[in-house]
């Protein structure tokens, strides 16, 4: 009879508290976005599988134990978590090393006043950090991490976060995330009201052909010029535009292929379920969490907004208008902010193409954020 | 709400240097992508005058050589209706 009260006190269904139930119903809702809705389904899932092993009580999947005595009392992702994020910190700069090797700089280059919108919808980052300061809850290392989430980059927020507020890791990722996956209904209506009908008509001409010689050139050459401004960019500078020297030099398509297969997607699996673990019961159940929740969605708006305003400004002085939904864009949240600006462009006006040129902001947001990532890391 | 002076100062600090460091990195390189684009297109404007150069002496020589193609013509068709000469 003992040993059948000690195995029912060992079992997971009477340590069972109802937070523990909301959340894995949470993690069912990330799953079901992923899957049904195709909702950023390779962050979305992982994340959902891993909020739900994290709130399953005693599985101690999460758990790190330091010392000779923790080595089989850690779990998996206890030890991911640790190394790969707490400790080292080297799976965000993997994933951007992927997406260099994923990504085209060519509208950045064919259009390069586009990386000003990049910079303008980093404001977002900062309306966040300050609405975290001025709540009183949180520390300026905090604040930091939660800035963060208006860059809309789920790797520099977790790059971030990790380093100056871990124990926000996990709610400030699932938030950028989130809202990356839902900018389609966050930025239409901010780029509707700012905009007018006549400006999101305006037909762009096609980005120009960029030369090999030029994708060559942009890697080494912004990698040097950043690293060496904010040297504590590096891990995400270096890595993105390793990934992008990869592709473009076409001499080492294994590695290339590697980097924006296999080995994002091994280190996806991790992050992202690592990330999902650090969403339990106890964390999420705070007044805190609703505070970041609403600032990350203030912090997108206002990247949003940053950007349009910037594209308007721009436009007083340009001779060839551009089209200021691309500014939007600039949030990064590759490529679905983009996609964005082309599809309410197409609404105004079916000539309208703004993919090309949108990608411009967008790859440049991805720079803007780690840059500035790397200035919050220097000076906190 | 706490909101001391060395919070606000620390704060305005990062914004500062934040946001003119995004700007300033960016800015430059947009200059230099324009450099970049002017430098590497040094050659293909070479190549192009090149060509048109090319172009235009291959058409100046096509000309000289109608010209000379007509007027040896012009010169035989009066040959033909002369008076012989001896």
């Amino acid at each position: 009879m003992t040993e059948i009260t000690d195995f029912l006190n060992s079992s997971g269904l009477t340590n069972l508290d109802w937070r523990a139930v909301v959340m894995v119903l949470v993690g069912l809702g990330f799953m079901y976005l992923a899957i049904s809705r195709d909702m950023e389904p390779y962050e979305l899932l992982p994340i959902g599988l891993g909020v739900i092993i994290a709130n399953l009580p005693l599985a101690g999947m999460a758990l790190f134990v330091p010392g000779e005595m923790g080595h089989q009392e850690s779990g998996i992702f206890g030890v991911v978590f640790h190394y790969g994020l707490s400790f080292w910190n080297i799976l965000p700069p993997i994933i951007f090393l992927g997406i260099g090797a994923m990504t085209d700089f060519s509208p950045v280059i064919a259009n390069p006043r586009t990386l000003l919108l990049g910079a303008a919808a980093q404001l977002g980052i900062f309306v966040a950090f300050w609405g975290a300061l001025a709540t009183g809850l949180f520390e300026i290392q905090e604040a930091a991490a939660i800035g963060i989430i208006g860059g809309a980059d789920g790797p520099t927020t977790i790059f971030l976060s990790a380093k100056l507020a871990p124990e926000l890791l996990g709610i400030t990722a699932v938030i950028a995330y989130s809202y990356m996956a839902s900018v389609a209904f966050i930025q239409p209506p901010l780029m509707k009201l700012l905009t007018t009908e006549k400006e999101r008509s305006i037909v762009m001409r096609p980005p120009r052909e960029v030369s090999r010689a030029e994708k060559l050139l942009l890697p080494p050459v912004a990698m040097i010029l950043i690293i060496l401004v904010v040297p504590r960019s590096a891990p995400l500078i270096s890595m993105l535009m390793i990934g992008n020297l990869f592709r473009e030099s076409g001499v080492v398509p294994r590695l290339a292929n590697t980097a924006s297969n296999e080995l994002v997607n091994i280190a996806t699996i991790f992050l992202m379920i690592t990330v999902g673990t650090q969403l339990s019961a106890e964390r999420v159940f705070d007044a805190e969490t609703i505070v970041i929740l609403a600032l990350g969605l203030v912090a997108f708006a206002c990247g949003t907004v940053g950007g349009l305003l910037l594209a308007k400004l721009m436009n007083l002085v340009l001779r060839e208008k551009m089209n200021p939904l691309i500014g939007s864009a600039g949030v990064s949240a590759v490529p679905m902010a983009a996609r964005i600006s082309h599809h309410i462009g197409q609404e105004s006006d079916p000539r309208v193409y703004l993919l090309g040129h949108a990608m411009g902001p967008n790859v440049a947001g991805v720079i803007g954020s780690a840059v500035v990532a790397g200035v919050f890391i220097s000076l906190l | 709400m706490t909101f001391d002076q060395e919070l606000i100062r620390q704060g305005l600090t990062l914004t500062a240097i934040g946001i003119a460091t995004a700007f300033g990195l960016l800015i430059v390189m947009m200059v230099l992508i324009y450099l970049m684009g002017w430098a590497t297109g040094i050659p293909a404007r070479r190549a192009a005058r090149a060509r048109v150069a090319a172009e235009a002496a291959a058409a100046e020589s096509r000309d000289r050589a109608l010209a000379a193609v007509a007027a040896v013509a012009a010169l035989s068709r009066s040959g033909e209706h002369a008076e012989p000469t001896t």
